[in-house]
């Protein structure tokens, strides 16, 4: 399972824009299921635009320095991006010094909106801390296959899919579980209608560590959102709230590595509830200190 | 315009970046002791503060300011302040209760001492120098 997305950076302005595509296929680790049709999960397609946005950071610093995701304002979700469709992507350096980069991006699937990510703040560090620079810049030259000034950019989707209707009302398949590496494991405790807190504990057997990082291996912030993202939807049903989706992850900030051996807790809140939103407050505990807190807002189903 | 003049917006940034209630946050509170800072949200702080108030604050600024006229060997040496440094750094956190400093001070340990006081000072230093460097018209 390899957890490094970009399939091919198409256009790169060094230190301030990148665009790259990234083919969503049956072969891909990372497919959610709960739909009517295998997608790519919100929480990685916000990891590869994070990526790719990295691959130009890093490039620019020669690739002594990398990002690490830490903060950002706001991630908004638009719609799935299906098997068979093509992300564009496209990320935009605001601001790049030697200890932070701020950038912003977006996806999309054939010109349609899948998901924004704004004011993303990443700490800079060395790059050898992590990972062999070596390899990394090795990685980069694999995907480095900029479109000539004549291409157009790669963005198609199968018209089977395309025209599906069941497909673009984002029906699901109640009770499909999302895979145990997108899960807490384990509730424990819940108030229906008012919060949830659960455990997760985090192995080195985690196929996503060899890619985040061999010499320093972390846990992927989209990991952890994803699962706390489908705690949400556990939450949710336990608490008989139906017709609900995710549309925006706000106020992200994680401040410390979650490592191998670790043992998290989530403490989500249900902050606030009308007929067409609703607001959950994540807090992530860490060794009895409060190293991460989210908010995850999830509007009425069309 | 004067620290007062800011300290609500000051406040108010320093809340929502450590996702406290402003009601926690007095002007000698300081951030890493008394409000649980860690160093990404002084990260976040300063991109904040620098958003909200149209400034740059380049890193370090607050031990430059400090330092002022000195050479940065005047200041420190092996990373820890010299007698000259302390003094400098002293007078500068005005704000900063003289026990809080410690004797030898490594550089490290100098965002210890930072109050929500010393950001509003940070941030009106900014201020100026941004309206000095404004074309006249």
């Amino acid at each position: 399972m390899r957890f490094l997305f970009v399939d091919r950076i198409i256009k790169l302005n060094e230190g301030k824009s990148i665009c790259g595509i990234k083919n969503i296929t049956h072969d891909d680790a990372f497919l959610d299921n709960s739909f009517s049709k295998p997608n790519f999960y919100f929480s990685i397609v916000g990891e590869t635009l994070g990526q790719l946005a990295a691959w130009n950071i890093m490039q620019h610093s020669d690739f002594k320095l990398r990002p690490v995701a830490g903060i950002f304002a706001s991630i908004r979700f638009y719609r799935p991006a299906f098997v068979g469709e093509t992300l564009f992507l496209e990320a935009n350096i605001d601001s790049l010094q030697e200890n932070a980069a701020n950038y912003h991006g977006k996806a999309y699937v054939n010109g349609e909106l899948v998901l924004s990510l704004d004011n993303a703040l990443a700490p800079m560090l060395p790059m050898e801390t992590f990972i062999d620079s070596t390899l990394v810049r090795d990685q980069f030259n694999q995907i480095y296959r900029p479109l000539s000034a004549h291409s157009s950019p790669t963005s198609r989707s199968h018209d089977l899919i395309a025209d599906n209707p069941a497909i673009k009302s984002w029906e699901r398949d109640v009770g499909k579980n999302a895979p145990p590496y997108f899960q807490f494991d384990q509730i424990n405790s819940l108030v229906k209608n008012q919060e949830i807190i659960a455990t997760k504990s985090i192995s080195l057997a985690f196929a996503y560590f060899l890619d985040h990082f061999p010499k320093k291996p972390v846990l992927p912030l989209s990991v952890l959102i994803e699962c706390t993202h489908n705690l949400t939807k556990f939450f949710m049903s336990q608490s008989d709230i139906r017709g609900f989706r995710l549309a925006e992850i706000s106020k992200v900030k994680i401040r410390d590595f979650i490592q191998p051996g670790d043992h998290i807790i989530c403490h989500l809140k249900l902050k606030s509830q009308d007929s067409n939103q609703l607001i959950f407050q994540a807090t992530i505990i860490l060794d009895d200190k409060k190293i991460g807190i989210f908010f995850l807002t999830f509007i009425k189903e069309a | 315009m004067l620290k007062e003049d800011i300290y609500p917006q000051v406040k108010k940034i320093i809340a929502d970046v450590l996702v406290i209630e402003e009601t926690d946050i007095k002007p000698e509170s300081r951030l890493i002791q008394d409000l649980g800072a860690e160093s990404i949200d002084f990260l976040d702080l300063v991109f904040q503060l620098e958003k909200s108030f149209q400034i740059k604050i380049p890193r370090g600024q607050i031990e430059k300011n400090a330092r002022g006229a000195l050479s940065e060997a005047e200041f420190e040496q092996n990373g820890a302040l010299t007698e000259k440094g302390l003094a400098a750094l002293k007078s500068y956190l005005s704000e900063v209760p003289n026990e809080y400093f410690k004797s030898p001070m490594k550089l490290n340990d100098i965002p210890m001492l930072f109050t929500v006081e010393t950001f509003c000072k940070l941030v009106l230093a900014a201020m100026q120098e941004k309206k000095a460097s404004e074309p006249v018209a």
